[in-house]
């Protein structure tokens, strides 16, 4: 089964910026970059439904020169080939899900497929479309928000989350795409030496000509024209001192708040 | 602006009381650009529903009823895509929900339209709809702009909009619409609900709650959690990445694919505030947090703040509640 995973590079949750005075812009005062935790997911359900049908992983990403670590890591988690979408950080930072799906499906029509997964969500942009306006752009199914998968003779039967713990099953027959839910699986570790060994490895590197687009043609339709700190949905009181100081007085205001 | 149409939201069957939030919202656009608005239902056995809905200030009713519409599949997708083809509506309005994390990208592909998803509000000003959202789970807001050509598509948060009061509400125009539909015509083939399995406790009967989440960093750290809920009296709840990580079971789980609580304290311990763990706890009446990040999105939902590590913070607490027992 040929399994395509599209793999997004995303700040960690410690990122740390300021906005600027004009609201256009975040200077970013602290950043790490790291996999996708959704798509570590999607990665990870490729890896077995591989295993399971003696599969051949694709892992796809669009982005600048940093992406390549995270293409290293999954190819030193068991991924077979790595694409890279080079493209500059300012254009990929002006892009819209939409720009971005185009980008994602013409590289993968080029790519042999049965399933194509990513992740519900991305840290970042959180929009959950991606995915989906893939599968459209190919003309294929999808099932969003998976949260496991069985191979049967031909089909797939899919469960899809429904809140609450309960759960659809569904059948759907491939070629498809699957956004993947965190928790799936439990995750697999890349360990240092594979990372190494896998760098020494080659990725395959794509830019907008070689897929044939225009940035005409992946002009954003939607786009930030103002960044703001988030409305405070409640006014803390920020409770300081050394660890007893604060356990001393956060006690004495629940008390005096009846709750303990 | 042409008409405003709302998705309605429906969950195992029932309608969900979002759905409200979105017709609120719809009324007062509606309202502003002076136009008609539409309420779009699909579903099983819906004449109650449609009852209900009646006289909440909706202009029409489209409501499609087939026994294959119990459940959301691409036959979801279809129907509204010829539906909104016919209709033309300049926006769509619907809950950002596991249905429309399938439904609203593939619609906007189809009709061509803008679509901006996981919305926490949308203004208009200067005569033109700005959708607002979140990114960075949650650490900064934008506004967005759409070019305005084409039809919108927009996903709002659940519990985000308050709906407003309204006096006046006319009835609502009823158009029931006959579908055809084939099983074997759909991509994608509905075969049953799975159910959680039987909770062993009920995290929503809780009047103190003590949460954990992915900052707990181990299991020595949860355990401490687990020793602070049990000096307070309190229930153990946690953000998903526990349950994924099978630290604890799902029925602890608070927030959007969890259960939503309403406990008289909530203590978040180590839980950045993503949306879909606010939306499980925002109406707690006292929320407590404590976490090492001084810009970690759950402390503008918090009333108590403290900015440090729970691994020497939750000890403290624990000593003082001793403290005070002997
Ligand atoms: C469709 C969908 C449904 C979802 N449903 C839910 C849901 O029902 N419930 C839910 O919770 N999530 C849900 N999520 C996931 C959600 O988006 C977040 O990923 C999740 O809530 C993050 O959990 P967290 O805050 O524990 O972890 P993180 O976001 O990783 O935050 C950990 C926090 O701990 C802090 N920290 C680290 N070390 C320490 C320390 N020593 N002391 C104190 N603080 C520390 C960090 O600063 C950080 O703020 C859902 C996602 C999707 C896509």
């Amino acid at each position: 089964m040929n399994l395509v995973v599209l793999l997004k590079q995303v700040v960690s949750s410690d990122v740390e910026f300021e906005i600027s005075e004009d609201g256009k812009e975040l200077n970013f005062k602290k950043v790490s970059y790291v996999i996708n935790e959704a798509d570590d997911y999607a990665l990870e359900a490729a890896l077995r439904l591989k295993e399971l049908t003696k599969g051949y992983v694709t892992v796809i990403s669009l982005g600048p020169m940093r992406v390549r670590e995270a293409l290293y890591i999954a190819m030193a988690k068991g991924a077979d080939k790595a694409i890279h979408i080079s493209i500059e950080e300012k254009l990929l930072y002006s892009l819209d899900p939409s720009s971005v799906a185009k980008i994602l499906s013409k590289a993968i029509s080029k790519t042999p497929y049965e399933i194509i997964l990513t992740g519900s969500e991305s840290f970042d942009y959180a929009a959950s479309q991606v995915g989906v306006l893939v599968a459209e752009s190919l003309g294929i199914p999808h099932i969003s928000v998976v949260s496991g998968i069985e191979v049967l003779n031909g089909a797939i039967k899919v469960k899809r989350e429904l809140g609450e713990g309960f759960n659809a099953e569904l059948l759907i027959n491939p070629p498809a795409l699957l956004t993947i839910q965190y928790g799936i699986y439990s995750l697999r570790y890349a360990p240092v030496f594979k990372i190494l060994n896998a760098k020494k490895r080659s990725i395959m590197t794509l830019h907008l000509q070689d897929l044939g687009l225009s940035i005409e043609e992946i002009k954003p339709k939607t786009r930030i024209i103002q960044y703001f700190a988030p409305p405070k949905g409640r006014k803390a009181r920020y409770i300081t001192g050394s660890p007893n100081e604060i356990a001393k007085n956060l006690i004495k205001e629940l008390r005096e708040a009846k709750v303990v | 602006m042409n008409c405003v149409a709302i998705v309605a939201e429906f969950k195992l069957g029932k309608l969900d009381p979002s759905t409200y939030e979105l017709i609120s919202k719809g009324r007062d656009i509606a309202d502003a650009f002076k136009t008609k608005l539409y309420l779009i239902m699909l579903g099983e056995k819906i004449d109650e529903v449609i009852e209900e809905l009646s006289n909440k200030g909706l202009d029409q009713i489209i409501a499609y009823e087939h026994p294959l519409l119990n459940h959301y599949t691409d036959a979801y997708i279809n129907i509204l895509y010829e539906t909104f083809k016919e209709l033309k509506p300049s926006l769509i309005l619907l809950i950002h929900s596991f249905t429309s994390m399938d439904l609203a990208p593939a619609l906007a592909a189809k009709l061509h339209a803008n679509i901006v998803t996981n919305c926490t509000d949308l203004l208009i000003e200067d005569n033109k709809l700005i959708p607002v959202r979140s990114m960075y789970g949650g650490k900064v807001w934008v506004r967005i702009g759409v070019e305005d050509e084409k039809p919108l598509i927009v996903s709002i948060q659940k519990g985000v909009i308050k709906p407003k009061e309204r006096i006046e509400l006319p009835k609502a125009q009823i158009l029931r619409r006959s579908v055809e539909l084939k099983e074997d015509e759909l991509k994608v083939k509905f075969l049953r609900i799975l159910e959680p399995k039987p909770a062993e406790i009920d995290i929503t009967k809780a009047d103190l709650i003590v949460a954990a989440g992915r900052g707990v960093g181990d299991k020595s750290g949860l355990k401490l959690v687990e020793q602070l809920a049990e000096a307070l009296g309190a229930t153990l709840a946690c953000s998903r990445p526990l349950i994924d990580l099978g630290w604890l079971p799902s029925e602890r789980q608070v927030g959007l694919s969890g259960k939503t609580v309403k406990p008289k304290l909530y203590i978040a311990c180590g839980i950045s505030g993503a949306s879909q763990h606010i939306v499980g706890m925002k109406d707690s009446k006292i929320i407590v947090s404590i976490n090492t990040d001084s810009k970690a999105p759950i402390f503008d939902y918090s009333d108590y703040a403290i900015i440090g590590d729970l691994r020497k913070i939750i000890p403290a607490i624990i000593e003082e509640l001793k403290l005070k027992e002997s």
